[in-house]
């Protein structure tokens, strides 16, 4: 009797188990949008080195010469966290001390962060150096703008 | 009034059948009569008529009533679309109020600042404060508590134009020393002075693109790595190496420059190239124009930037000293590691050359922790102007915008002919407030 209890214990745990190893994790996915008649192309390497350098200010024109609008998103958001760590690769602190000598040494700010995909949409739709991150589910609704690259994060 | 239609189609159904009934109930006996039969045809033919126009009624009336309640059904599914836009609607509002809730908070009635002519207009700045405690060679103790404001003032003149203003109000009281060899008694100048101001930077900037910018006005000579950084907040050691010290030094090369500046960068690949080229006075010497300029490289991947800098000019307005700088330097900044090098040679005409270096390795122990060390060799080619200073710091950053530090610095003043080696202990606790 003692057996069966054991045996059936040991089956519940080794159900529930596989049950956890097997359940999937979420992955979100994120779109870099831009205007849609930016016309810089490359591998997805080169697009993230590019956005990176636009947004962190490093550049301040697309190739070619079209004045660069970096947007970002609501700071905290999940769209923004996203952002900074799978695009720009860096850790809040890192990015912090990076606006803040940019600050100190020639008066640059971070780009405007934006709350509404909506708005955001729209920003990007209307000027043509404009980009910024939205969720991929949300690309198609940007009128005027297309998405540049894709990217996930769990 | 609400029909289902099954019972519509059921009463349609009776009508009809009464109807028919009807007809056959009232339809004539069987044993017609000859001279009847012609009577009883246009009676039968007119009852059927009268039938006939009872049955197009009781269409007429089902078909209203179909209509009817087809009418109610579209009624419902445009209610159910229209209610989608209203909470479209509903979330859009919401998303607008909220907008002009952000906006009238940085424009609106609690504003701190509108701008006049500017097309965009930041405020910020920082305020660094540090206590120091030096101890020297003959244990004479001297003691000051610094303090500096800074305004920084961004302006978008145009499309192309920026206008950037550091305004500086300070207390500020250089390390000297007493005795008559300068090395063994220390003192902080000006002691007892009150609060100066400065405007550090004041420059217009005409950008054409990313490797053509034109900058005019008081800018920083961009030399080497510590004195482009340069404030305070982006300095592990607010004290800056000893051949920028005193402001605005003119050891190797003055912190600051009157003139223009040509200046700009270029992408190759994942490297990056840049450089300056400026013609320029320096503070204290304005007659005189000094020509210089930096390029540096970049290997963006690996860390690495390299840059080779150069000055020529005239240190006096009064008398012939032309000079010459030439430097170099390497900047390594991966992971946790940033290490800063930098050596700087002169030429002087009329006096020795100076010799300036520094190595400064540091290490993230975490995000909010840095260690630092920072060994520092200066030789200004005078009797007695060969000192090191050797530099062991901790920085702590609570916060983004606050920089905590305590340093320890020992220099040794060389000893030379005649000259005995001297010892001072600096100790400093500092604090940095960015906003």
């Amino acid at each position: 009797m003692q057996n069966i209890f054991l045996k059936l214990v040991l089956a519940g745990a080794l159900v529930l188990l596989a049950f956890t190893l097997s359940t999937p994790t979420i992955a979100q996915e994120y779109a870099v949008m831009v205007n849609a008649q930016n016309g810089f192309s490359g591998d997805d390497n080169v697009k993230r080195t590019q956005i990176k350098r636009l947004y962190l200010k490093e550049q301040k024109n697309w190739p070619g010469g079209v004045e660069a609008i970096p947007f970002g998103r609501e700071e905290g958001s999940a769209a923004q966290q996203a952002f900074i760590q799978k695009v720009l690769g860096m850790t809040g602190t890192e990015l912090e001390a990076h606006w803040l000598k940019l600050k100190q040494m020639s008066g640059e700010t971070p780009p405007r962060g934006v709350g509404s995909a909506r708005i955001l949409a729209r920003q990007i739709g209307k000027k043509p150096g404009a980009f910024g991150v939205v969720q991929a589910s949300e690309a198609a609704a940007v009128e005027g703008g297309k998405v540049l690259f894709e990217f996930s994060i769990n | 009034m609400k029909f289902n239609k099954s019972r519509i189609v059921t009463l349609r159904r009776l009508l009809l059948g009464a109807a028919v009934s009807g007809l056959v109930m009232s339809a004539p006996a069987t044993s017609l009569a000859d001279d009847n039969t012609d009577a009883h045809m246009a009676q039968m033919q007119r009852k059927l008529d009268a039938a006939m126009v009872a049955i197009q009624q009781l269409s007429s009336t089902v078909a209203e009533l179909q209509n009817e309640i087809a009418a109610q059904k579209s009624h419902k599914a445009n209610a159910s679309s229209n209610m989608g836009m209203m909470t479209e609607l509903d979330e859009r509002v919401e998303e607008l109020e909220d907008t002009v809730d952000t906006i009238d908070g940085r424009v609106g009635s609690r504003a701190v600042a509108n701008a006049f002519d500017a097309t965009k207009l930041d405020i910020g700045g920082f305020v660094d404060i540090a206590t120091t405690l030096a101890i020297g060679e003959d244990k004479t103790e001297a003691a000051f508590n610094r303090e500096v404001f800074e305004l920084l003032v961004k302006a978008k003149l145009g499309n192309a134009w920026d206008l950037f203003v550091a305004q500086a109000f300070i207390r500020n009281a250089p390390l000297k020393f007493s005795d008559p060899a300068g090395r063994r008694s220390p003192f902080f100048a000006n002691n007892n002075s009150p609060v100066v101001t400065d405007t550090v930077i004041a420059w217009a900037q005409y950008s054409k693109s990313d490797m053509f910018n034109v900058q005019f006005g008081r800018f920083i000579t961009p030399q080497g790595i510590i004195n482009i950084e340069h404030f305070p907040a982006n300095l592990l050691d607010p004290e800056q190496p000893q051949f920028l010290r005193p402001f605005p030094g003119q050891t190797i090369f003055a912190n600051f420059s009157d003139g223009l500046n040509v200046h700009g960068s270029k992408f190759v690949g994942n490297n990056k190239f840049s450089y300056n080229a400026y013609a320029a006075a320096w503070a204290g010497n304005s007659s005189n124009l000094n020509v210089g300029g930096r390029l540096a490289y970049s290997f963006v991947d690996a860390g690495l930037t390299f840059g080779l800098n150069g000055t020529y000019g005239d240190r006096s307005s009064s008398a012939d000293a032309n000079f010459a700088v030439l430097g170099a330097d390497v900047l390594f900044q991966k992971g946790r590691w940033i290490w800063k090098n930098e050596i700087f040679l002169t030429d002087e005409e009329g006096a020795p050359g100076k010799v300036a270096f520094y190595t400064m390795p540091a290490y993230k122990l975490s995000d909010k922790w840095t260690a630092f060390y920072r060994f520092d060799y200066l030789d200004t080619g005078l009797p007695g102007g060969e000192s090191v200073e050797n530099v062991l710091g901790l920085s702590f950053r609570p916060i983004f915008n606050t920089h905590l530090r305590g340093i320890y610095r020992w220099r040794r003043a060389k000893k030379d002919v005649g000259i005995p080696a001297a010892d001072t202990h600096v100790f400093q606790l500092s604090t940095t407030f960015n906003f």
